[in-house]
């Protein structure tokens, strides 16, 4: 269970693309991928097209690890009903 | 034959710092925006242009556009593109009043006499596929405004977070981030954490 709120930008998880037989969920608004038992982040799949012709140095970016986990929350399932 | 008209003139509930981050944020375009674009990918950048290249989808048809996009700072961009025909833009942010932003997009279009007559049906299709582009754009903004602050751009200037033309942006707007962050509207406890970097 996590919230909703896509720790990147504050993209809507609820609506993100399950994978990985539902142990990973892509963020729609910029396919960033997290674990979902874990919350680590996993990829950036834009990487590829952005990093791939850079021409320009810039003295502001420095790819590196992203620094995002999702925010897991606790919960239980009491009587049939997920408790959140 | 040339045919220009403004395609946009609107006002948005943002600054004008949170609109030029959006627009430069590359890495949303194929994915936010998937349903109007199959692909985009940087070809050349520089320190405020750029060339790309982007399938964009019109009329349930795909063009393979290159655009050479120029940033003209602090919050005017300048877009050629070469697909279906030659295609120039002119976007600006500018500040209006109560701190919002009013947009202006004008078009030049440079199409052959075939299509001369269907220029205002043109027209109108290319405002209805802006409005809805930008529309899923400033859905974005109301949602971080919702959720992490109004006016929030702080995450454009992490340093993991890749912008065209970021130093640039830094630049034209040091003062403003320098003032610090943008004003909270009362975010809750869970939605910060959940915003935080690990």
């Amino acid at each position: 269970m996590a919230s909703e709120i896509c720790p990147h930008m504050g993209g809507p998880l609820s609506e993100a693309r399950l994978e990985d037989d539902g142990c990973a969920l892509r963020c729609p608004w910029h396919g960033y991928k997290y674990d979902t038992q874990s919350g680590a982040f996993l990829e950036n799949p834009n990487e590829p097209f952005i990093q791939r012709r850079l021409t320009t140095t810039y003295t502001t970016y420095n790819p590196g690890p992203a620094q995002f986990r999702l925010k897991l929350l606790p919960y239980e399932i009491k009587d049939g009903m997920l408790l959140v | 034959m040339k045919y220009a008209f403004r395609l946009a003139d609107q006002y948005y509930d943002y600054d004008v710092l949170t609109a030029v981050t959006a627009y430069l944020d590359c890495e949303h375009y194929a994915w936010l925006h998937g349903r109007n674009y199959d692909h985009y990918e940087i070809l050349e950048d520089g320190p405020t242009t750029s060339r790309i290249i982007q399938h964009s989808k019109y009329l349930g048809f795909t063009f393979k556009q290159h655009h050479f996009r120029e940033y003209l700072p602090p919050s005017e961009f300048r877009m050629a593109s070469d697909v279906p025909f030659p295609i120039q833009t002119r976007t600006r942010f500018t500040a209006s009043a109560g701190g919002g932003v009013r947009r202006t997009v004008d078009v030049s279009l440079d199409l052959p006499l075939v299509l001369l007559p269907f220029r205002k049906l043109l027209a109108a299709h290319l405002r209805r596929y802006d409005a809805r582009v930008y529309g899923e754009d400033a859905a974005a903004a109301a949602r971080r405004a919702k959720y992490l602050g109004k006016n929030n751009w702080t995450w454009a200037f992490r340093p993991s977070q890749f912008l065209l033309h970021k130093d640039a942006v830094m630049e034209a707007f040091r003062d403003e981030i320098a003032r610090g962050a943008p004003r909270l509207v009362a975010p809750t406890a869970g939605h910060l954490a959940a915003a935080e970097p690990a």
